[in-house]
């Protein structure tokens, strides 16, 4: 073929392309307020959670707005890792979730989510009546709105209990109660542990939480040379090393062990974990299991540390969103609804007293026996603790847990001992926040 | 004459021309995905881009991000990092590739299977690979470990592998070569075949042995094959993310954070763009040094 004809080809081609890639985004552009969408951005989990995609389906059948979940690949860590990157790009999702303080921090920190006082009074929606003390603002500014109040308790295997013949644990009670009672659940020759903590940083310190210490000084500073964050990563090593109840940190990272191995397994006696935990004991096709479990509050860490962790999950909108209003809708209904689909407890202030029995009520139907309304609400409301942050809260806290991580893990698998691991988290953290002061 | 040279010019012109049409998009593609991004990360590098929000790179800050390099005792073991896994990882392949190259130029039983079980790896999944290697290599209920045992190692001895602080970096390094050593292997094979039989014939009737045979005929025969092997190897041991965030996340501790996991970790983790730029840009300069002076020493022992 000429040349010249060959070129005038790859020209059109490429004109073509160009025309009709700047046509189609023009095209997105003019239907997209008008459609009754709303879109967020879901990890891999949650995109194909069954209970996802029902509580999905009552909301679309309710309003008659469809959701459409835009895939993030990865859970967690590499979830925000993306999600960051699109939204400071300009993606236009409309809506996220926010598990984790630390992102919750980091998110309204960056500006990336949207002022919701103006858009829910537009739809009618009155926020404060609905979620009261559980709304936190920044500088009078609502940025979003909580799903839920993950209240952590101790959960346990009743069938592990009856095994070795120990009585199920009541509260008040402490650590020390709670090793004592792990070491009477081992059984070594069947594989079974008495207790079982994810490796999850924030159990690093949990015991200084408990006691309400920062992780920072009043000047700013790492204050992690205070006594209780050394006996809390202690107490964490000896639950597997020194006391044997629980497998050792090595352990823990060769078998690849998980967040949800303790319902998976039926292994291990107890675990201490927020309420989302629920969710789990009460779906008998992802976690199907032949045993009861039963409730109890999380155990003191002394006279001075009666304080339960807390956190909670949050539905926020992101500043570029593309349908504002629907987006407005769909973060009000999930964030009062979600417990009815996921388990949990809502952050919510205006359940009546009947509601709030039927909320315990609906976990402890769905635990098929395994809990009564009683045990529920003792252990998760009426429990006898103060409430504290589960994790630290302050400047560069990303990197300030980063580094609690990795040291805590260099001493966990015995590679470091307690007291440099203790200084060299001060050290590093003190360094990283220096640099923020500057 | 004068009619045919114009002819001649007319035709080279037009084959030029073509020539130039089938490589544009390449050329396109490589602009626009290799050499502008180069640019732009180059000049992110010299803002001031540190912080997660709107992306602002008005703030010129010069070499600021580049002397708070060389003040992060963290990046300066994480370059060192690198530089060991790749002595590890490169000398390695290249050894153990040549070597099954060797195995499998002569007339070995099973020879088509051994190829592609050699090959199969390089075609898996690095997020299989490492899941399956961390099964393999559990220090406690692992098959490696189980038949150490049996061997007589005591248990104090066992090594941790991925889980050792002092293990888990040469680990890292021996699955990639594991996984990597199909490309090397192919490669030094067909450079292998096209040594002249005639050569060791020669050899073989003064008297050679297989070690002067190899010595003095196969190295300086396939030596512009390994030196470009040497050159592609280096540059790739630089780009382990993938495996190393599979296997070990960059732990223990940090003993594999290596410097690529570094820079994922201080742009995406902590939102240090510029700072990321400036660490990406200065192990771009690493490594174009190490390519250069490899490239000027190709003269001492490569025979064209």
């Amino acid at each position: 073929m000429n040349n010249h004809v060959l070129l005038r080809l790859a020209i059109a081609a490429l004109a073509l392309l160009l025309s009709v890639a700047a046509f189609a985004g023009g095209a997105q552009e003019q239907t997209a307020e008008e459609e009754p969408i709303v879109t967020f951005f879901a990890n891999s989990k949650y995109y194909s959670d069954n209970t996802t995609i029902t509580r999905n389906e009552a909301f679309e059948a309710q309003t008659g707005i469809k959701v459409e979940m835009q895939l993030v690949p990865g859970e967690d860590i590499e979830f925000y890792d993306k999600t960051d990157i699109a939204i400071m790009g300009g993606d236009t999702t409309d809506c996220i979730r926010l598990t984790n303080p630390i992102n919750i921090a980091r998110y309204v920190d960056a500006g990336f989510l949207m002022q919701l006082d103006g858009i829910l009074a537009e739809i009618g929606y009155d926020a404060e009546a609905v979620y009261g003390k559980f709304l936190k603002r920044y500088d009078g500014r609502l940025l979003y709105l909580p799903y839920e109040q993950s209240i952590h308790s101790v959960y346990f295997n009743e069938a592990i209990f009856d095994s070795a013949g120990v009585a199920y644990p009541k509260s008040p009670w402490t650590w020390e109660d709670y090793v004592a009672t792990a070491k009477k659940l081992v059984d070594k020759p069947n594989g079974v542990y008495g207790s079982y903590f994810v490796n999850w940083p924030y159990y690093y310190y949990m015991l200084a939480r408990q006691r309400d210490i920062s992780a920072y000084t009043e000047d700013g500073y790492s204050n992690y040379d205070h006594p209780a964050f050394k006996e809390s990563l202690k107490f964490m090593n000896d639950l597997g090393s020194v006391h044997k109840v629980q497998p050792t940190y090595l352990e823990y990272q060769a078998k690849k062990m998980q967040w949800d191995t303790w319902a998976a397994t039926g292994k291990y006696g107890m675990i201490c974990i927020g309420s989302w935990f629920t969710g789990l004991l009460t779906d008998p096709v992802t976690y199907p299991r032949d045993w009861d479990w039963g409730i109890v509050e999380t155990p003191a860490a002394g006279p001075n540390g009666k304080n339960n962790l807390m956190a909670g999950g949050v539905w926020s909108i992101l500043k570029n969103a593309k349908h504002p209003k629907n987006a407005a809708r769909y973060i009000a209904w999930v964030s009062e609804n979600s417990y009815k689909y996921a388990g949990g407890i809502p952050a919510r202030v205006n359940l009546t007293p009947q509601e709030v029995q039927d909320l315990l009520g609906g976990i402890a139907e769905k635990s098929s026996g395994s809990v009564t309304v009683q045990e529920l609400n003792a252990a998760l409301l009426a429990n006898t603790l103060g409430v504290v942050d589960e994790k630290i809260s302050g400047p560069r806290v990303r990197e300030y847990s980063d580094i609690i991580e990795q040291e805590g893990q260099l001493y966990l698998s015995g590679e470091q001992s307690l007291e440099d691991t203790i200084r060299v988290i001060k050290e590093r953290a003190d360094k990283v926040l220096a640099e923020n002061k500057t | 004459m004068s009619g045919m040279k114009a002819r001649g010019t007319r035709l080279s012109l037009k084959e030029e021309r073509t020539a130039l049409l089938f490589i544009a998009p390449f050329i396109l593609g490589f602009l626009v995905f290799n050499f502008l991004p180069l640019f732009y990360s180059l000049f992110l590098s010299l803002v001031n881009f540190n912080e997660l929000g709107a992306m602002r790179t008005n703030e010129f800050i010069g070499l600021k991000n580049y002397v708070r390099i060389f003040g992060d005792r963290l990046a300066l073991a994480a370059y060192v990092r690198s530089f060991y896994f790749t002595v590890i990882y490169a000398g390695g392949i290249i050894v153990l590739s040549l070597f099954l190259a060797l195995l499998l130029n002569r007339s070995l039983f099973l020879r088509v299977p051994c190829r592609t079980m050699i090959y199969m790896p390089y075609v898996a999944n690095v997020i299989a690979v490492s899941m399956v290697w961390a099964i393999v290599l559990n220090p406690f209920e692992g098959p490696v470990n189980a038949l150490l045992k049996l061997f007589g190692v005591p248990e104090e001895c066992l090594p941790m592998w991925l889980l050792g602080v002092k293990s888990a970096l040469p680990t890292v390094a021996a699955i990639k070569i594991w996984r990597n050593l199909a490309f090397q292997t192919i490669v030094f094979l067909a450079a292998l075949q096209e040594v002249p039989e005639e050569l060791y014939e020669c050899a073989e009737i003064d008297g050679a042995g297989w070690w002067k045979k190899f010595y003095r005929i196969t190295l300086p025969m396939i030596s512009p094959t390994m030196f470009f092997l040497v050159v592609v190897t280096i540059i790739g041991s630089f780009n382990s993310l993938a495996l190393v965030k599979g296997l070990t996340g960059g732990g223990p501790g940090s003993a594999t954070r290596i410097i690529t996991l570094f820079v994922y970790e201080q742009a995406l983790r902590y939102s240090y763009y510029s700072y990321a730029n400036a660490l990406a840009c200065l192990l771009f300069l690493f490594i174009l040094i190490i390519t250069l002076l490899q490239w000027k020493a190709q003269k001492l022992w490569v025979h064209y």
